[in-house]
């Protein structure tokens, strides 16, 4: 943690916090937002040719178990209905932008 | 009186091999939100689609050994529901979550060899206000007669990082997660079968997999695409990084690593031909893969990414399926494009998995 810098008020708290616990980096829990998964905008090779092709192939493989925490919805937690959407490389423009609720 | 005897025989060993021939093969898949698809292959059709009831994002698919039953985790990884596979009545549900609190995720389930028993891998997370709490992973067995609303009737705690069950053909169970596990469903004691990221593989780094996809069913092995690094070349050599066939024979129980070539290219999955001579390799490239004198015999480009790779019980068509709504077919000989099979409305497959079966 030494060179992790807090940035938010809740990080400031976690790292004052005497009650830390062990990590688990890489391990699916439930919920994308905890997701450490990184998703990918280049492949292995620092190219764009190994990935999938197209992005809409992609899109439920990788949404599903939270492959992409940041880039798309919590589909398992909060937003469940997002991804209902069928044939997504002809309909890909109806994917919705979610936003918190009160 | 002998002579009766061999012929009677030769009849019974006839009308063995035309059930046999006679059986049809059919593969199963499912599709987003709650499809599940009982395709004629050789007749490139669907047959039948069933609707699976409050079901969202179906992934693995496991196929009871009498092939009438299909049990399908859905509802977003947390219930397992059996389908049969006739009729499309809900004959089993778990929900995995039942817990106080917990929400719970399935990653990887497989039955029993007599059909009586689903060993689910769940990892269960307590959700509070302002934290999730990641609890331990366990090995949860549920009896197929459960009913619709199954509980488990044992539960032992399993190491994390596990994400693919399977179950040889004595009853043992396999589990690959950070390394592969074999399992006793009836104690819960596992011990390290074939180390990965433990591994001591001379001059092999660590290596890396991603192995979701059940392609067994019609030659009897577990495999997939590994990669790693030879430590032992120099890092600016392409050849350092390889990739290799990791398998499991589900019959004898044995593990081998089979390199084939370099990491040119990035694999999802794999199959092996039930002659276990070539074996099969997907994602945006389809390969041909000799085993004999390891090496990449044949390469083409596919249409769009595909998930996973699977084959014919004859070994004559090679299959790709996943993601999108499509299973294209292909020559296991030249892979020449020889076919392909659409879902109605063409729903996306996402992660879900191919299943062979006959009936």
């Amino acid at each position: 943690m030494k060179h992790l810098k807090p940035l938010n008020k809740k990080a400031h708290r976690l790292t004052q916090s005497d009650e830390k616990q062990e990590v688990f980096a890489m391990q699916t829990v439930a919920g994308c937002t905890t997701s450490t998964d990184p998703g990918w905008e280049v492949d292995p090779f620092g190219s764009v040719a190994s990935l999938c092709q197209p992005m809409e192939a992609d899109l439920y493989g990788c949404s599903d178990p939270c492959w992409w925490p940041a880039a798309v919805p919590d589909t398992v937690n909060t937003y469940p209905d997002w991804s209902k959407l069928e044939n997504t490389r002809k309909n890909w423009r109806k994917l919705q932008a979610v936003f918190p609720e009160d | 009186m002998v002579k009766k005897l061999i012929i009677l025989s030769m009849m019974l060993w006839g009308m063995a091999l035309l059930s046999v021939s006679s059986a049809k093969e059919y593969m199963i898949v499912g599709a987003r939100p709650d499809k599940l698809y009982v395709i004629d292959i050789k007749a490139r059709k669907v047959e039948k689609t069933f609707t699976i009831p409050d079901s969202t994002a179906p992934q693995n698919i496991v196929i009871s050994p009498d092939g009438k039953i299909a049990y399908v985790g859905t509802n977003h990884l947390r219930s397992i529901v059996g389908i049969d596979l006739e009729s499309g009545d809900v004959v089993f549900r778990a929900d995995l979550d039942y817990k106080d609190d917990e929400r719970t995720w399935n990653y990887g389930f497989d039955i029993s060899p007599d059909g009586s028993e689903i060993y689910s891998y769940d990892i269960p997370t307590k959700i509070y206000l302002d934290r999730f709490e990641s609890r331990e992973p366990r090995l949860s067995v549920f009896k197929t007669n459960g009913g619709l609303e199954a509980k488990p009737v044992r539960e032992f705690p399993l190491p994390r990082r596990i994400h693919l069950l399977m179950v040889a053909k004595s009853g043992a169970l396999y589990a690959m997660g950070w390394d592969f596990y074999k399992v006793d469903v009836q104690t819960g004691k596992y011990e390290v079968a074939y180390p990965l990221r433990n591994w001591t593989q001379k001059n092999l780094s660590q290596p890396d997999a991603l192995a979701f996809w059940p392609s067994w069913d019609n030659n009897g092995i577990f495999s997939t695409p590994i990669y790693y690094a030879r430590t032992d070349m120099a890092e600016n050599n392409m050849e350092r990084y390889r990739t290799g066939l990791l398998t499991l024979d589900l019959k004898t129980e044995k593990f081998d690593l089979i390199d084939f070539q370099g990491a040119p290219e990035i694999l999802f999955s794999s199959v092996l031909h039930p002659n276990r001579k070539t074996a099969y390799a997907a994602y945006n490239t389809l390969l041909k893969i000799d085993l004999e004198k390891p090496h990449t015999a044949k390469r083409i480009d596919l249409n769009h990414t595909y998930y996973q790779t699977d084959i014919s019980a004859d070994g004559t068509e090679v299959y790709v399926g996943g993601t999108t709504c499509d299973v294209a077919i292909y020559d296991s000989t030249d892979l020449k494009h020889i076919g392909e099979v659409k879902l109605p409305n063409c729903p996306d497959m996402g992660a879900t998995v191919l299943r062979m079966i006959h009936k």
